[in-house]
């Protein structure tokens, strides 16, 4: 029976840390029984000689008690450890030159497992930052049969709200901006509308004041607002009784009644919220015809108990019921449940769980390098290893000593470790900028360190093993009465330091694929044509203050005579307008069919991306018009709106017919607006490089009228100077047409382009890293194999040569030893690769999983690699001097 | 190390030990006596394997000990049953009798 494990542990520790104490209590409580029982001896009158015999007989040994003692209290197995750790930091002390080499591979390998799991860690593992975090669900649309999830309209999202069972509340909000104003410069934030339900919903109580009211969603009711913790210390000078001002958003006065804790961060993402409003649908917004706008965002909290799985049945019941009552707006549409996290990061989880494969894969070849150092090192210390045999060390206590040896450098390692992720993840984090969907701080908390001194400790194990097992395989004994017999010893400890090596080989060359496959697949993208012409195209996003969308004046008194004086800056050469900026935005689509067909079944028509454009455009862009005319601002005036569509539209829909003069349909069958085709345009990668272009149509920016949910537009300038020179006089010219708005994210087309690539650029670098260190694990640890090969075969190569060998013969014989290990290696990577290739599938754009051009490439590249790294070694077995070589012992 | 369960002889000497410190805290030298005593001498053990049975206690949390003054005023280590120290005692005395009565059973009928 083990009692109360810990306790008794917590206790043992104690004594561990005052040791001299416990000795010297031990002593002194023996000593008083020896004390009292000769003062008692004593008085009975036994004769002072006789007395101290007479108690050693009843005593017994005091020297075997105290031992006795020491064992019961676990001090003696922490004795030893001590011991041994003493005597492994001497010996790694004598030999500087193998340990550092030892603590740098490790170092390493678990350096670059910290830096990723940090990231993992902060990505996938910890809780997002709500305390109902585990219920938090969020809820979207979904056509039949499509994976795709879908935004929600007003009306859809209030009849869930009535109808759900499995739900404790189901909130709505829309991610938005809003100018700031007042007594301050006017500034563009980030705020996030947000019914009633949601900040309950999630948790966080503010850190001053109150969340919104159920009263507040109402229309009239809702000038209130809610500001982030930084907002409040950087706008409002960290005013403690800023609860019940007055501030100006939007040129409306609102009055503050809560500030959320700095921790808080929702919709989660990199770039946090700053301001929260109440959602108040919009009227528009509430009129049945409006059940097919689908654009707000919905978030739901379980009941306890309620499994995401019951949920989601619940609402795919109700949304059919809202189908059926809905045939003409829900026709074919359903809902879907998912968990927060899955929604926050779900996209990045399949790349991070690769790359943290990867770097597995990096830990498991330096440990193999640093168990092959110890394999060789013990080599030479097995005449030290025999007399201590001789004089009576146990093989326990030799493979316990080296295998506290091992652990010791790979907790060594693992500080150095440390050290390394440290620097590592401060440069992971100015490349990853914005990218990962970041639920928390990427930091080593203690779940890092954790795993990480768990994973030091299993692999001084792991490493120390073979080596430390080799003292108990082979005879030690032997060794000592056989001093001389060298080269016939071990044979199974070089097929085993073989292995190691094949291994590495085989590791470093799947990560050497699976980096070269990476490389061209991202050299495949940067030549991809996006179908723009970006040179000298700079771009700006323009917040438009909400009072021109209220007004619908935006077009006529914000972007003409804005459009107007930009044009006239010296070195522009066009200038217009784009409502999303293709390649770095998407999200607006339409339903559409063309005039003239049978329209078909509800809720099966195509889909066509919507790009809201002045005239102008398309030269701005530099994308060529195929057939008919660009938009022309005499078009606005027309009764029947004018579009251009791309030529996928032209080529899927009018294939061998001519689409200029034909109209589209955009809505349903009984309620449409119609859209006339006045041209066709080149084809553009409008959602990214990577994906093929998607059928689009190009309206007006006088549709603008109608699109009230979408304020911004960005701003595209063609110059015939370099762009950054006129950006002060874009400024300018901004602030005589509206002092109100604002310009955001100035950068020229090829930055977002670049951009747009930054995630799959930071993937490249930092698998290319890893399999760079592999590589030159895996050579090193070839060279090592290699090099002691040469060592130990010195008599027999001297024989050789006496024998008449030659120097060239000598070459070959070693280099073959590292040719069979390099090409064992290769081929068991091979198969490695193939299976690893296909985990990439996703980021391979435009390169097949078996790249012929990478899968002969890296072979050969590793072949040259290992050729090099026995060649050295090679070259100093030729130079062996038979007559020298004889001699040694 | 834990205690091996089935060696008799240490578990016994634990027991004595056990029940000796139920009737109150004392050093180490008067639990040898009592021992003694009560047993009339019967029980040939050697006074220092008490130690190492007192410390197995302890490290067990049966017993806890403090340094207190001895009769004749020396500084001397003072036992002391613990409420676990106590339960155990229930136990292995339960445990000790349905031995005892298996063994005088297998004795008497045998």
């Amino acid at each position: 029976m083990v009692p109360y494990p810990l306790d008794r542990f917590l206790r043992r520790i104690r004594l561990l840390f005052d040791r001299r104490a416990f000795e010297r209590d031990l002593d002194e409580e023996m000593r008083f029984h020896m004390d009292m029982a000769t003062a008692r001896h004593l008085e009975r009158g036994v004769a002072p000689a006789a007395v101290h015999p007479l108690i050693t007989k009843e005593f017994g040994s005091m020297d075997r008690y105290k031992d006795e003692v020491r064992d019961a209290r676990g001090l003696t197995l922490s004795d030893d450890v001590v011991r041994d750790l003493r005597f492994a930091v001497r010996t790694l002390r004598h030999t500087p030159g193998f340990t550092l080499i030892a603590l740098l591979t490790f170092g390493l390998g678990i350096g670059a497992n910290a830096a990723i799991f940090s990231v993992v860690n902060a990505v996938l593992l910890r809780a997002l930052p709500y305390p109902n975090a585990a219920r938090i669900v969020r809820a979207y649309e979904q056509v039949k049969g499509q994976p795709a999830l879908g935004s929600v309209s007003v009306l859809n999202w209030q009849d869930w709200q009535r109808d759900v069972t499995a739900f404790e509340a189901l909130g709505g909000f829309v991610p938005s901006g809003a100018i700031l104003g007042g007594d301050a410069e006017p500034e563009r934030v980030r705020a996030t509308y947000v019914s009633a339900e949601v900040l309950p919903m999630l948790g966080v109580k503010p850190m001053l004041g109150r969340w919104f009211g159920r009263d507040e969603g109402a229309k009239g009711n809702h000038n209130v607002v809610i500001v982030s913790e930084a907002l409040w210390r950087s706008r409002y000078g960290a005013d403690r009784d800023i609860v019940g001002r007055t501030i100006r958003v939007e040129e409306q006065p609102f009055t503050v009644v809560g500030v959320m804790p700095a921790s808080f961060n929702f919709p989660l993402g990199p770039l946090q919220t700053q301001l929260w409003l109440p959602f108040v649908p919009p009227r528009m917004a509430l009129d049945p015809r409006a059940r097919g706008w689908h654009w707000m965002s919905v978030i739901g909290l379980l009941k306890p108990g309620v499994t995401v799985h019951q949920a989601n049945a619940d609402l795919v019941r109700v949304a059919a019921r809202v189908e059926q009552e809905n045939p003409g707006s829900n026709a074919n549409r359903s809902a879907a449940v998912v968990p927060m996290r899955d929604d926050v990061v779900g996209r990045v989880r399949p790349t991070l769980l690769v790359l943290l494969g990867a770097v597995v894969l990096v830990l498991v070849i330096a440990c193999a390098n640093v168990a092959n150092l110890l394999l060789a090192r013990n080599a030479a210390r097995r005449k030290d290893a025999a007399v201590r045999v001789a004089l009576g060390a146990s093989r326990g206590q030799l493979v316990r000593q080296r295998l506290v040896e091992s652990v010791v450098l790979a907790l060594g390692g693992a500080l150095l470790g440390l050290g390394f992720a440290y620097a590592g993840l401060r440069v992971l984090g100015t490349l990853s900028g914005t990218l990962l969907p970041i639920v928390g701080p990427i930091a080593m908390d203690s779940r890092v360190l954790m795993v990480l001194a768990a994973a030091a400790v299993f692999c001084g194990l792991a490493f120390g093993i073979a080596p430390a097992m080799q003292w108990t395989r082979s005879g030690v004994r032997h060794d000592l009465a056989d001093l001389t017999v060298k080269t016939t010893a071990g044979a199974e400890m070089r097929r085993f330091r073989n292995a190691l090596v094949v291994t590495q080989i085989a590791l470093s060359l799947m990560l050497l694929v699976g980096a070269g496959l990476l490389m061209r697949a991202f050299v495949m993208l940067q030549s991809t044509d996006s179908g723009l012409t970006t040179e000298r195209v700079l771009t700006a996003r323009l917040a438009v203050p909400n009072r021109y969308t209220r007004d619908n004046t935006a077009t006529e008194q914000l972007l003409r005579p804005l459009l107007e004086r930009v044009r006239a800056i010296p070195g522009v050469r066009q200038a217009s307008i784009v409502s999303l900026l293709p390649i770095d935005e998407t999200g607006a689509q339409a339903s559409f069919w063309v005039d003239g067909r049978p329209w078909p079944k509800a809720g099966t028509e195509p889909f066509a991306e919507v790009r809201t454009v002045s005239a102008g455009y398309f030269a701005t862009m530099g994308v060529p018009l195929k057939a008919g005319r660009d938009l022309e601002e005499r078009d606005d005036s027309m009764s029947v709106t004018k579009v251009i569509v791309n030529e996928a539209l032209a080529r899927k829909f009018f294939p061998g017919e001519n689409p200029i003069g034909r109209r589209l349909l955009q809505g349903s069958a009984e309620q449409h607006f119609e859209w006339e085709i006045v041209g066709v345009s080149g084809d553009v990668r409008q959602s990214g490089l990577a994906e093929a272009p998607r059928v689009e149509i190009y309206t007006s920016y006088e549709d603008m009228r109608a699109n009230f949910a979408r304020g911004d537009v960005a701003l595209v300038v063609k110059t015939s100077v370099t762009e950054a020179s006129i950006v002060p006089d874009l400024r300018r010219a901004l602030k005589a047409v509206a002092p109100d708005a604002a310009l955001m994210n100035v950068r020229p087309m090829d930055e977002v382009i670049a951009q747009s690539l930054a995630s799959r650029k930071l993937i490249l670098l930092l698998f290319g890293a890893f399999a760079g260190i592999a590589l030159v694990l895996a050579a090193s640890g070839l060279y090592g194999v290699i090099y002691y090969l040469v060592a130990q075969r010195t008599r027999e190569i001297g024989i050789r040569m006496a024998l008449g060998a030659d120097r060239a013969k000598v070459v070959r014989l070693v280099l073959r030893q590292g040719a069979v290990l390099a090409l064992g290696g290769i081929g068991v990577g091979l198969i490695g690769a193939v299976l690893l290739s296909r985990l990439l599938a996703g980021l391979l754009y435009g390169v097949g999983t078996h790249d012929p051009l990478t899968f002969v490439t890296v072979p050969v590249v590793l072949g040259t690699v290992a050729l090099v790294a026995s060649l050295v070694p090679a070259w100093r077995a030729a130079r062996v001097d038979p007559v020298i070589a004889l001699r040694t012992d | 190390m834990p205690p091996q369960p089935n060696d008799r002889l240490q578990g016994t000497l634990d027991l004595l030990v056990l029940k000796t410190l139920a009737s109150g805290p004392m050093h180490g030298w008067s639990v040898a006596l009592r021992i003694q005593e009560v047993s009339r001498d019967a029980l040939l053990i050697n006074q220092g394997s008490l130690y190492p049975a007192l410390h197995r206690l302890e490290d067990n949390g049966f017993v806890s000990s403090e340094w207190g003054t001895s009769e004749n005023n020396r500084r001397a280590k003072y036992y002391k049953l613990t409420a676990r120290g106590r339960k155990q005692l229930e136990i292995e005395t339960q445990s000790w009798e349905r031995f005892a009565e298996a063994v005088s059973l297998v004795l008497r009928l045998a």
